[in-house]
């Protein structure tokens, strides 16, 4: 009985493709960010650092996109997914390659005193040869 | 050309109240242009890889950077040289290695309602031989 209910399962996990998951998540364990601070007209600061990136989470079923607090819309184009969002004073955009798992951003912030910042995100989502599974 | 801009980009980090006092030239191929828009609600993203020659005029008495329309300063660190410049809708940064001339560019246009990023990679011109390393 347990041998036939087994063999059961097995045969409906090899016909049936596994469940489209509406929200996947991307990590990004390696992330380099530079920040470039501009005020008054000139280059006030550049960093680089190691972060933490918690990684993207993509809605699939509404084409939503979020990173931390930041939220928007992402397309799929030549094998990248490509996100782009607006919360004031913050804009950005963000590509993962979905073989290479290459990813980059660039963003950019108002701030309150009128100066502003780049910021600009390298690193790498996944391993070789995987893909992003949408 | 290149000589030049060698000497004076050094100057300009070792002794910068002795700079040369003269504008650079500092030629570019752009290489590929990601371009990415979006609008109220929807977005789209486009790569360019027709080759693109820029001629950024660098001011080195006044730091100051021109581009077209686009108008700021440059700073010369230890790594790199960064140039910053901007328009009534325009933002840019230039980010270009000093060992090998090539460099990350980032834009950012504010065209209500659309958002609009431009991450450029170019290449500086280098004759063999040449580097905007300092000389020692």
């Amino acid at each position: 009985m347990l041998r036939s209910g087994l063999c059961a399962l097995a045969l409906v996990c090899a016909v049936v493709p596994p469940a489209r998951a509406e929200v996947i998540t991307i990590r990004c364990p390696e992330v380099t960010a530079t920040n470039y601070e501009m005020s008054g007209g000139a280059i006030t600061e550049t960093q680089t650092r190691t972060v933490e990136f918690d990684g993207i989470q993509l809605n699939l079923a509404t084409g939503e996109f979020r990173v931390g607090d930041v939220s928007g819309v992402f397309v799929e184009r030549d094998g990248a997914f490509v996100a782009m969002a607006h919360n004031e004073p913050y804009y950005g955009a963000w590509e993962v390659n979905r073989t290479t798992g290459r990813y980059s951003a660039v963003g950019h912030t108002a701030n309150a005193d009128g100066s502003w910042t780049f910021i600009r995100h390298e690193g790498q989502c996944l391993g070789p040869n995987m893909v992003v599974p949408f | 050309m290149m000589r030049t801009l060698v000497i004076a980009l050094a100057m300009a980090a070792v002794w910068p109240q002795q700079a040369l006092a003269e504008t650079i030239d500092l030629r570019c191929r752009q290489e590929v242009s990601e371009v990415y828009s979006m609008g109220r609600t929807a977005m789209m993203s486009m790569t360019y890889t027709e080759p693109t020659d820029v001629v950024i005029l660098l001011d080195t008495e006044t730091d100051r950077a021109t581009l077209d329309q686009n108008a700021g300063m440059f700073d010369v660190g230890d790594q790199q040289v960064l140039i910053m410049m901007v328009s009534d809708q325009l933002k840019e940064v230039w980010d270009i290695d000093r060992v090998t001339g090539r460099a990350v560019v980032m834009a950012y246009l504010s065209d209500e309602p659309r958002t609009v990023f431009i991450r450029r990679e170019a290449q500086f011109a280098l004759p063999d031989g040449m580097t905007l390393v300092q000389a020692p």
